[in-house]
């Protein structure tokens, strides 16, 4: 008797109010469809069907169902090779992931460092703060390409800015975008010593030109840096300092044991994002070497290199096979961060 | 005691002074580039071919300026107008594909609400270098596009047009997180007012929920419109025609077509750099609203 009543109540429950719901749902569905429709067909097929293009030999058509061939000349040919007489040796994938990781060291810590002190002063001075954050900005938004030929020109061999302050230092003057010397080698024989055979050049760090990219970087990616820290700084809570310096803390001691951690997870945010932007970098290095990646391949970041497979060579298939293991170095990178970042990560809640 | 108290004073100051001096250098290292960019730009092909280089121009030669201008097959005003028609209408038929989908998860109450918004956070994950491939597979194929038989064949599909540089990006994961944020802090007493009133969703959307956004909007508008004004990669993928060139493209076509000649390379990325400049002067606020939110969300 009672579970009947209880079920005629539902049933009227339904009655009354379960057609708007089913309609609510339904006109919810159909504001969502559009957006829903193309996220999944440009966000999540190209995952499935970048696979599949992946077992295949594709020129501009499908041409043969080759399996896993394309992963195996990567992992065996272009990655790292046995010369007959040198041995192991470097493939032009191996290097490109070396030139990769080079950019990764050389852009994202200085980058944040500096972005953090340039934050935190931002934060205490109230009185530059705007026009600072402006002409720390200002490079963030500006057309990649643009300034990368500006860079070139500041760095011209004959008759750049750079090599003229240089000259007035009394320091030698350099060939930027054509020695393809890596600057350890350099360091290592401007002391008087001798590289040695056995280990093969690219080792000895980033060139000239690599170094200009980075630094390159470091100037277009500071203002977000800054912009995102100053927001994090703002939502420190100002007790917090205000009871530290009863304490007697100094300003060191405040970075380190209220700043920081407070910061940490914009810090971690930033770390996130810059290591996943650095394996996408294209933009510059395009630029700099006119699509080449020269001299000898030092500037020819992973993500250049699968776009002249692709657009150069017509190597669709082998091209598509890349980028799968560009997306799943960069899955993996993402979640040792998130394993080895997090327990360091101090969130407010 | 008061001594050493003095002495850190004084150790704070230098300090300070210390940390002042290393970023204005900064600042200034920041904005040399584009001083030295337009300086350049107003050289002569002589005057830019001495070392050491002259800082300010001994006579001002607007005409690299028109040079650059003129000198693409089609003008850089071409490629400006591509530009415009790329990123204006691609940000705006952005906004009427994500404002009702961050209305949905934000203002309706049904099942698959929380598993929509989550499958729209995790296209953020998946990398953009990933999707390139396929992506130009799949708009060389869109059935009864570009002479494209019902299947998909037989024409080029939206390859080299405005279309193919503008469709994929529609829908885009944070301008639909930034507008729900946005939508969410909007009471629903509000609606629960409106049909009261007898409106319907998309009234209340329109006359309501829109106008009381305005600043998120403006913000994910502009953030969207920057990245289109500045992208280069996959227009360089997607078109082939001169004609079709958006700026950036045409700027790196102009650059190898130029060689040495830096005084017209600098003035044509003075007049890609600029309007973009002005747009963030004009609206500086909501700049740095939007990138900071970003973080926020992590």
């Amino acid at each position: 008797m009672h579970k009947e009543r209880t079920t005629t109540y539902a049933f009227k429950m339904i009655r009354r109010h379960g057609r708007p719901r089913h309609k609510e749902a339904l006109i919810g569905f159909a504001y969502a469809l559009p957006a829903l429709l193309l996220l999944l067909l440009f966000r999540f097929w190209p995952l499935g069907f970048g696979v599949w293009i992946s077992f295949w030999k594709w020129g501009y058509v499908p041409e043969k169902f080759i399996g896993f061939d394309n992963y195996i000349r990567i992992f065996t040919e272009d990655l790292v090779y046995r010369d007959p007489s040198l041995g192991l040796q470097l493939g032009a994938v191996g290097q490109s992931v070396l030139v990769t990781l080079y950019y990764a060291i050389g852009t994202i810590p200085i980058t944040i460092v500096l972005a953090f002190l340039i934050s935190y002063y931002l934060f205490q001075n109230r009185k530059g703060k705007g026009l600072l954050r402006t002409v720390f900005f200002l490079p963030f938004i500006t057309s990649q390409v643009a300034a990368a030929i500006v860079f070139k020109w500041i760095f011209h061999p004959n008759v750049g800015v750079a090599n003229s302050m240089l000259e007035k230092l009394r320091l030698p003057i350099q060939n930027w975008f054509v020695d393809p010397d890596p600057i350890g080698m350099k360091l290592l024989a401007s002391l008087g010593g001798h590289w040695p055979d056995w280990l093969p050049i690219q080792f000895g760090g980033p060139t000239l030109a690599l170094a200009v990219i980075i630094i390159f970087a470091i100037w277009s990616s500071l203002g977000f840096n800054i912009v995102i820290l100053l927001a994090g700084l703002s939502n420190v809570p100002s007790e917090l300092y205000e009871a530290a310096r009863m304490d007697g803390a100094r300003t060191p001691t405040l970075i380190r044991h209220v700043t920081l951690p407070m910061l940490s997870p914009m810090l971690f945010l930033l770390l996130i994002i810059s290591v996943i932007g650095a394996f996408e970098s294209f933009n510059a290095f395009y630029v700099f070497s006119g699509g080449e990646g020269g001299p000898l391949g030092t500037t020819m970041s992973l993500p250049l290199y699968i776009f002249r497979s692709f657009y150069v060579y017509g190597q669709v298939g082998y091209a598509s096979a890349l980028s799968i293991c560009l997306f799943a170095v960069v899955l993996a990178l993402t979640w040792i961060q998130y394993r080895f970042g997090e327990k360091r990560v101090h969130y407010q809640h | 005691m008061n001594i050493t108290q003095d002495r850190s004073r004084l150790n704070s100051r230098i300090m300070w002074a210390v940390v002042t001096a290393v970023i204005i250098v900064l600042a200034a290292l920041s904005l040399f580039p584009f001083l030295w960019m337009i300086l350049t730009s107003f050289k002569s092909a002589e005057e830019i071919n001495r070392m050491p280089p002259t800082v300010w121009p001994q006579s001002w030669h607007f005409s690299n300026y028109v040079h650059a201008w003129t000198k693409p097959e089609s003008g850089f005003g071409r490629y400006f107008g591509n530009t415009l028609i790329v990123a204006g209408i691609g940000t705006l038929l952005q906004l009427v594909v994500c404002i009702p989908v961050a209305y949905a998860v934000s203002h309706f109450r049904f099942k698959g609400r929380g598993f929509i918004f989550a499958l729209v956070v995790s296209t953020m994950m998946i990398p953009y270098d990933i999707t390139l491939i396929p992506n130009f597979v799949t708009l060389r194929h869109i059935p009864f596009a570009g002479g494209n038989d019902w299947l998909g064949n037989g024409g080029q599909g939206f390859y080299d047009s405005y279309m193919g540089m503008m469709l994929p990006f529609f829908a885009d994961a944070f301008t639909i997180f930034l507008l729900r944020q946005a939508f969410q802090s909007i009471p629903r007493d509000y609606w629960e007012a409106a049909q009261v009133d007898g409106m319907n969703h998309f009234r209340y959307l329109c006359t309501v929920l829109l106008p009381l956004s305005m600043p998120p909007l403006i913000t994910a508008s502009l953030l969207a419109f920057i990245g289109k004004w500045n992208g280069v990669l996959w227009p360089l993928l997607i078109t082939s025609s001169e004609s079709l060139r958006p700026l950036q493209v045409g700027l790196l076509y102009f650059v190898s077509e130029e060689g040495p000649n830096y005084q017209h390379l600098m003035a044509a990325s003075t007049f890609t750099i600029l309007p973009i400049v002005v747009l963030y002067f004009l609206c500086q606020k909501w700049f740095h609203a939007g990138v900071a939110s970003t973080g926020i969300k992590g």
